[in-house]
């Protein structure tokens, strides 16, 4: 086995990873991604030099991030998101308490608005972050209490 | 989509003023929102999408925890699955019969006949000279392929944790150097974190030294599994498993992996019976031997 190999991938799988996450929003995507950049490494090997890493590597997870975003229709899914006009005045400013309220933490924030805003189910969250279906209904269970008083606290404040 | 079971209990009202932002918010899938945001998509829809940005707070605040959460360090679950697609992948690119086709094509280019005639030659010349040494050609360390599994991996290779007897914490009370659990609590550091090259390396050291001590040996081969590294892990918890200990049953499981690996099926299996049958059964050993036993 090239243990030279196999040691730049430890050492840089994470970073390729995270970058490619961050590009394509899509765990399993980002897995292909990231595993397509270290195969055009292994096939370029005896050509790069090691100080170039992991830049070389990112390069190549940008360029398949590009093709794809190319190939998929995003200028179509993003017209399929309308915006209409908000009728109703809510008691709380939901964006804002998100946003702001300190007891939650990113995982909750993002909980919240993926699976209320953007309507995804608690699996579809779980594989977006990584987690469990289960974990991500405790996170949401929790958001949902503290909302449930800062709704309550701002109801009460609107009829004062 | 939610369905309604998936829905977290909110009271009505509240459920009414969220599902209304959803209907209203205009906002891009996250996916397009962070694409765009790492400047990936067409440049249309980025302009959309940064104009977006400047008014809504949910897709800003998505952004920023997102970007937080992604930091996280790879479960080595996902590190041991993208290796394997990084090994399918290089093989399949470098399949003999392309590079063959490719290289012809080249030298029947523009002067058909003599690159046929080169070719000939060529092959002619490489017959021979593999004949005369009676190899493959070695290519150096740095250009072989990653190393794949003669056999399709069917037992599931989990790290073991790190256990170690009680005398590994007592205090040694005979010379320095005789005393194999300091060196071997150090070379387990690479091990936890996930540096299995150096984990190897240090391990193999302390093995060597204190060959009587059936733990390093164990984590060896442990090591050597997530390395691919399937001989020689067969070999290390052989060893292992010949030391009489606490660890024999672990290093029997971990060995029926290196040898289901090796192609080595009724070995395999004739361990996972040892194991499955044991007073203290293990039921992975018996769903292994399942799995190993072909249906009738």
């Amino acid at each position: 086995m090239s243990h030279e190999f196999e040691s730049v991938y430890r050492t840089h799988v994470d970073a390729v990873f995270r970058y490619a996450l961050r590009l394509v929003g899509n765990r399993e995507l980002a897995e292909d991604i990231t595993s397509e950049a270290f195969v055009e490494l292994f096939h370029h090997w005896s050509e790069v030099e090691l100080d170039r890493l992991p830049g070389w590597l990112l390069t190549v997870a940008r360029n398949r991030a590009l093709d794809y975003w190319r190939k998929t229709a995003s200028e179509r899914r993003y017209a399929e998101c309308a915006e209409e006009p908000v009728t109703s005045q809510p008691a709380l400013d939901f964006e804002s308490w998100i946003a702001r309220e300190p007891s939650l933490k990113p995982v909750h924030r993002t909980c919240l608005i993926l699976h209320f805003v953007h309507g995804m189910t608690r699996t579809e969250v779980g594989e977006r972050l990584g987690l469990s279906e289960v974990k991500v209904k405790g996170h949401l269970q929790y958001a949902v209490q503290l909302l449930r008083k800062a709704w309550q606290s701002a109801r009460t404040g609107a009829k004062a | 989509m939610s369905s309604q079971s998936d829905r977290v209990d909110l009271p009505p009202e509240v459920a009414a003023a969220l599902e209304e932002q959803r209907g209203n918010s205009g906002c891009p899938p996250p996916d397009l929102l962070q694409a765009a945001d790492a400047g990936v998509v067409p440049p249309e829809v980025g302009e959309r999408v940064s104009a977006h940005l400047k008014t809504c707070l949910n897709c800003k605040t998505l952004l920023d925890s997102v970007a937080i959460l992604d930091e996280a360090p790879l479960e080595m679950e996902q590190r041991d699955r993208i290796w394997r697609r990084i090994q399918a992948g290089s093989v399949e690119k470098a399949s003999p019969k392309r590079r063959w086709t490719a290289w012809l094509r080249v030298m029947l280019g523009p002067w058909p006949s003599a690159g046929f005639a080169v070719a000939l030659l060529a092959i002619a010349l490489g017959v021979g000279l593999l004949r005369q040494r009676g190899q493959t050609p070695v290519r150096p360390v740095s250009e072989r392929p990653p190393e794949v599994a003669t056999s399709a991996p069917v037992l599931p290779l989990e790290k073991a944790p790190v256990v170690l007897p009680p005398v590994a914490f007592l205090v040694w009370r005979g010379a320095e150097d005789e005393n194999p659990w300091k060196p071997l609590q150090a070379a387990l550091k690479p091990y936890e974190s996930g540096d299995y090259s150096e984990a190897e390396r240090r391990l193999q050291d302390v093995a060597a030294k204190y060959p009587r001590v059936a733990e390093a040996w164990f984590y060896l081969g442990v090591t050597r599994l997530l390395l691919n590294s399937n001989d020689g892990a067969r070999d290390d918890l052989e060893k292992a498993r010949g030391i009489v200990g606490p660890l024999s049953n672990e290093a029997g499981w971990y060995l029926a992996i290196a040898n289901q690996r090796t192609g080595r099926i009724p070995e395999a299996r004739r361990l996972l019976q040892e194991l499955c049958t044991a007073p203290d059964r293990s039921s992975k050993a018996c769903r292994g031997l399942d799995a190993l036993t072909p249906a009738k």
